[in-house]
């Protein structure tokens, strides 16, 4: 990592150095940019060769005028989201050249996308969030899955459990868990159930993806403390078909097929199917019970899981039409999935189970509907509604127990760790409706909301567990999420967006009362609130920076299973406040290009955050009493984030990023102390959370290989910082320490273009270090996988990486 | 423009120095001082060696009872100055239980067991005192099934009763493990109306008091509050019921623990003491006496508490000395299961029948915790008090005043035993 900062540096001396250039008896180079539709392209960027500081940028009508010296010229067209172009002219003194440019769309976007000329992926970034967009396609040819993805990206953590399909917690710049929420097309995805997340979803599903730490927009109208995660799925026009497979270490098999119509009458059909399966036995360091004298052998063996396969299968299925004159898109479709999950070890390695496993599947309907201009210009609407009718189930019936060896010996009573047989529905209902209107070209607003219903059932045949007796009571939340925004863009170079958030929320569900001799009694509670929130956002770009501040007062309101637990190992808490947060961003963005065939972007970033009534998970008053929720106290969150990303013309593309977050308890007092009683974890880091973290990655990618064909070679490493599992006691002896790691991946991947096939070889964890994301939770060692992709001829298949 | 580069980069070399600094320096997860470390003044941290004994304190970071690991302190008093958790705490588990479910006890001063009550398994960790007067580890540590249930020692034995339920029939498993040996036996017995009364319920083993070859739990059933019944085993679980009507069952209930409320005097006599604490009972707090080597409650005996404490029952008991008991009772009359209000203490002399409350200790509606596990202790017996506005002091009580002195402070948020270790 040392040398990583050092070459940093080192690029910036030398793009500070670059000599900048005077001259008198001016010429001019002026013309026009238009798609390959003949619309004009505007905010493209047009600057000489070794003069970018003089760069323009075509106006709406695609114009640009560049002022230059007289003489030869490369004169260099760009735009992101766009293949960059250049022009060899030579200018006579005070001559006026014409040269105008057909840009090719690189990146394949909704029509209006093209109309106003900006990729999406340009227009993001054009915002005044703090937002990092993903070009998820780069990635299909890998066997990555949604959180393998985003694990690449600065201020972002994924961490697993385990292997294929074990849980794995999210963290954008220290927040964690329900504080970032989840978009799949504008619509929240905990309505899918764990059949349909980030640690199943392959990345082919994405076409990119958008993050947005910290501050974002209403369209996306959560109660996300932290920040959004937007993903956004291929959208295709005509026939098309995608499928790939990959087989890998462990006996892992991963699916994917996307194929799909749409017809001149706009008709429109298509279905993702994928599927997932791993035995996930891989070679872990356990201690051996012995399970005859119940006592532990002395040190530790390496052995094999096994009791961890996992596997899971969805389809979704829609249709419908696109581009008729009451509706742009309407759809409807089904979200239907299948998980079954092993579980050998809990939340320690020394606790082996084998029999132990969950269930669980969905049944999500939805429908989506989008009209542009609807009864007057500038007004877009966008609804969509899904409807969750699956359930899940943990399954802890048997009467044995194990060892890591896969030795058995009988037990007792039921239950390898704790009896559970309950199996509930969670009814999710979830409508979200956008409606955005541009008054002018600087002024625009956008109303959002969200509602979402839930009703949990849930039965547990045997009614053993002490809280079970809750299990049948009814246990519903609404949430309603209303939000409005305004945009002020004062000019090509400033744009500001405000924004006001209310948040309701009303829980009804039981609450354990238990004080007397029988535990078992609970009363019906209801709680409801309603907050206000409110955001500003700003940037502002200054030749070729682009700045960027938000501020935002916002509210996570409870998740249902902290409201209302999952009746299996957490009891719910139906008085939970929201948390809150008040959020501070700022971001410098600085295009460091060279010239066109050396481009560079460096963006650092650094951000507060004070939280309120931070939600985190406790134990009862014994162990017996499952694990329930409170709020507790004040955290401030100091983060630094920095990125560069380079690419040499089209054959490399490398990047670095690196995060530093300062996550600490600001509470002097625990709940009811005062005096000279100040609390030990006053000032002290928040445990179990990565606070110095990093990434880099490399890709060579060699076009004309004979016939035309492709070959790229990337290589990728991520380096965590040791973190401690428990609030930091300055020197304690044998003080649980989650230990540093640094893993080294690459991939191969060779691509028949006239085939539409590519062949994919993946290395992963190449130096087989041992990792723990979890504490004491091993993962995998190094691992291998392959992978064949065909995309239908005609569509092409990219390998260039821009994470 | 020259210029905003150069300030641009100029930041990103600070912003770039400042995260090198930070990971240049590796060698602790966490830099920063401890905010609370004020208080320098430590308990001799080296070991007094001319000691055959020391005591140990187990403390947690959190004043409330959440899950988190407990912490090892050692020292050679408990009378004055202070210790602290950050500077002297040895990391005593890795998972962590909560602070009421964090059991440690000292079975004839010769070892410290550890482990989690819950259900599920539980790792059972020990620690002795080397002859360098300073704590060890025992090296291997052995699983418990179940890790609820109720424990306590028999002879040189650990021994732990959990229940479980086979075809509608309620069985008990005992545990014995033998540190000596360091091996486990289990033994499973239909439980089922052990009492003969045709309980239908489920019913919940209290304590573990070991007297001479014989070892005794009591039984409470929920329902019947009218009377006591103790059990009294040999090592092959043959046994007898003893039962009485002068009480109502013993255990002192806090959620679903059943807490002992038994213990032995210097001669072997056993107390059994009782909360009152089901819904009904007509039956007073109090307590009786199953005398030395016989198998039923001393007829002559009995022991009305409450009519001494005004109406407040007993939860908690240990034997300090000759006939004196220390006694926890309820702050007031009322007796709750989810959080019990318990900050009374009081010693009792169980012959004469007498009861005095401690004094020298903080009021009871400052007292957020008293510690799960005392320690007697040259006559006397050493408790931790905790209070809203400072952290805990280790309190020694001499029986014969009822008077406490105040001693030891613990820098850490609360303490939940203490213990005494003698070298091996």
């Amino acid at each position: 990592m040392m040398r990583h900062q050092l070459s940093i540096l080192l690029i910036f001396f030398i793009a500070g150095c670059l000599p900048a250039t005077a001259q008198e008896n001016l010429s001019f180079v002026s013309g026009t940019i238009r798609d390959a539709n003949g619309n004009p392209v505007k905010g493209v960027t047009v600057f000489a060769d070794h003069r970018q500081e003089h760069a323009v940028v075509t106006d709406e009508n695609g114009h640009y005028k560049l002022t230059l010296p007289p003489g030869a010229w490369k004169i260099i067209f760009r735009h992101v989201g766009y293949a960059g172009q250049s022009k060899n002219i030579h200018l006579e003194e005070s001559e006026e050249k014409k040269q105008d440019i057909i840009f090719d769309t690189d990146i394949k976007q909704l029509e209006e996308v093209a109309v106003v000329g900006k990729s999406a992926l340009k227009q993001v970034k054009e915002l005044a969030y703090n937002v990092d967009v993903v070009n998820a396609k780069s990635l299909h040819n890998t066997t990555l899955d949604l959180a393998g993805t985003l694990d690449r990206i600065s201020g972002i953590r994924v961490r697993s459990a385990g292997g294929l399909g074990s849980n794995t917690s999210f963290s954008m710049n220290g927040f964690t868990g329900n504080q970032v929420k989840f978009f799949i097309d504008g619509v929240p995805m905990d309505v899918f159930g764990s059949t349909f997340q980030i640690n199943n979803i392959p990345v082919n599903i994405a076409d990119r993806i958008e993050l947005y730490k910290g501050v974002a927009p209403v369209s996306l109208g959560a109660d996300a403390l932290g920040g959004v995660v937007n993903i956004i799925t291929t959208q295709n026009k005509g026939s098309w078909l995608d499928a790939s497979y990959s087989y890998g270490s462990f006996n892992t098999h991963k699916t994917y097929i996307n194929a799909g119509y749409t017809g001149n009458n706009g008709f429109t059909a298509s279905v993702n199917l994928f599927q997932n399966y791993s035995d996930n036995d891989y070679w872990v360091d356990a201690r051996i019970l012995n399970l005859q004298t119940s006592m532990y052998e002395p040190g530790t063996a390496r052995v094999r899981r096994f009791h961890d396969a996992y596997h899971n299968e969805t389809i979704i299925a829609k249709a419908g039409v696109v581009n008729k004159s009451y509706a742009d898109q309407l759809l409807l479709g089904l979200n239907t999935g299948n998980e079954r999950s092993q579980d050998q070890a809990g939340t320690q390695m020394q606790f082996v189970y084998g029999q132990r496993h969950r269930k669980a599947n969905t049944v999500t309907p939805f429908l989506v509907y989008s009209k542009k201009n609807l009864f007057i210009k500038g007004l877009d609407i966008r609804l969509t509604a899904n409807y969750n009718f699956g359930y899940s189930r943990f399954i802890d019936t048997a009467k044995v127990r194990y060892n890591w060896l896969g030795q058995s010996a009988p037990k007792l009573s039921p239950g390898e760790f704790r009896y559970s047989s309950a199996k509930y529905y969670n009814n999710d209902a979830n409508i979200t409706f956008n409606a955005d209107y541009k008054l002018s070209d600087r002024h625009s607003f956008s109303l959002s909301n969200i509602l979402s219903l839930f009703n949990r059932k849930g039965k547990d045949p045997f009614n053993y567990s002490e809280e079970s007796h809750m299990i049948g009571a009814p246990k519903k939340n609404t949430k309603n999420i209303t939000g409005l925004a305004y945009r002020f863009a004062y000019n090509d170079s400033w744009n500001t967006s405000m924004f006001i958030k209310n948040y309701v929320q009303t829980n009804k569900g039981p609450f354990n009362t238990s004080t007397g001799a029988n535990p078992r009694t609970y009363e019906m509670r209801q709680h409801s609130y309603s907050l206000i929130g409110y955001g500003v956002a700003s940037t502002y770009f200054l030749k070729k920076f682009q700045f960027k501040a938000s501020y935002e007062k916002t509210y996570r309101l409870p998740s249902t299973t902290e409201i209302f637990g999952d009746e299996s190992f957490n009891a719910g808490n139906v008085n939970l406040r929201p948390e809150s947060s008040n959020n501070y961003n700022l971001n410098i963005i600085y295009d460091a290009s060279v010239n066109s065939d050396n481009q560079m972007e460096v963006s650092i970033g650094g951000l507060f955050r004070r939280t309120k009534d931070y939600i985190i998970r406790t134990v009862g008053g014994t162990a017996q009493a499952p694990a329930t929720f409170a709020n507790q106290g004040l955290v401030h969150n100091k983060g630094i984030n920095a990125e560069v990303k380079y690419f040499y013309k089209k054959l490399l593309n490398a990047g670095v990023s690196f995060t530093f977050q300062d996550l600490r308890f600001k509470n002097k007092y625990e709940p009811g102390d005062s005096g000279d009683k100040v609390s030990l974890y006053y000032n002290t880091r928040v445990p179990n959370t990565p606070y110095v973290f990093g990434n880099g990655y490399i890709t060579c990618t060699f076009r004309n290989v004979p016939g035309k064909n492709t070959l790229s070679v990337g290589y990728n490493t991520l380096y965590v910082h040791k973190f401690p599992l428990y609030t930091y006691v300055s020197n304690a002896r044998d003080f649980a320490v989650i230990p540093s790691q640094f893993t080294h991946s690459v991939t191969v991947t060779y691509s028949i273009t006239s085939a539409g096939i590519s062949l994919s070889a993946e290395g992963w964890n190449i130096t087989d270090e041992k990792v723990y994301d979890d504490f004491s939770l091993q993962k995998p060692g190094r691992s291998f996988s392959f992978k064949i992709r065909y995309v239908l001829p005609g569509k092409t298949i990219k390998n260039k990486s821009h994470v | 423009m020259y210029r905003s580069v150069k300030y641009f980069i100029a930041i990103i070399c600070m912003a770039l120095m400042v995260v090198a600094c930070k990971k240049n320096n590796p060698v602790n997860p966490d830099p920063d001082p401890d905010p609370t470390d004020t208080t320098k003044p430590v308990d001799p941290v080296d070991p007094d060696p001319n000691l055959d004994y020391v005591f140990v304190l187990t403390a947690r970071q959190s004043s409330a009872n959440v899950q988190g690991p407990s912490y090892l302190l050692q020292t050679s008093q408990v009378t004055k100055n202070a210790i602290s958790l950050s500077a002297n705490g040895w990391q005593a588990d890795q998972n962590g239980g909560t602070a009421d479910g964090s059991i440690w006890f000292y079975p004839g001063n010769k070892a410290a067991y550890h482990f989690v009550y819950r259900q599920g398994p539980s790792d059972v960790t020990s620690y002795y005192l080397g002859n360098d007067g300073k704590l060890q580890k025992q090296g291997e540590e052995y699983q418990i099934e179940n890790g609820s249930g109720t424990f306590g020692t028999f002879g040189n034995k650990m021994v732990t009763i959990t229940n479980h339920t086979l075809d509608g029939q309620l069985y008990s498993d005992f545990n014995f493990f033998d540190p000596g040996t360091k091996s486990i036996s289990t033994k499973s017995m239909l439980t089922q109306n052990i009492t003969g009364s045709n309980e239908t319920g489920q019913h919940y083993f209290a304590g573990v008091t070991g007297v001479g070859n014989k070892f005794y739990s009591s039984i409470c059933i929920s329902g019947r509050k009218d009377s006591v019944w103790v059990v009294e085993f040999d090592e092959n679980l043959n046994y007898t019921i003893i039962r009485d009507d002068r009480i109502s069952y013993s255990a002192g209930r806090f959620r679903s623990i059943y807490l002992s409320q038994m213990d032995t005097d210097d001669n072997g006599n056993l107390y059994v003491f009782s909360s009152s604490f089901e819904p009904g009972t007509e039956k007073p707090s109090g307590a009786l006496r199953i005398n030395k080597g016989e198998s039923r409650f001393d007829p002559d005996y009995y022991f009305n508490i409450e009519a001494l404490t005004g109406g407040r029952a007993v939860y908690k008991v240990w034997h300090v000395t000759g006939n004196y008991f220390l006694i926890q009772t309820y702050t007031g009359t009322e007796k709750s299961l989810g959080s019990p209000d318990v900050k009374k203490l009081a010693i009792a002399d169980m012959e004469a029948k007498t009861l005095k409350w401690v004094d020298g200790i903080p009021a009871d509606y400052l007292v957020t915790r008293i510690a799960n596990t005392p320690c007697a202790h040259e006559k006397k017996i050493l408790v931790s008090i905790t209070t809203a506005d400072d952290y805990p002091y280790i309190y020694t009580i001499d029986p014969a005043t009822a008077t406490a002195t105040k001693g030891l402070k613990v820098i850490a948020g609360d303490v939940i035993s203490i213990g005494k270790l003698n070298k091996k």
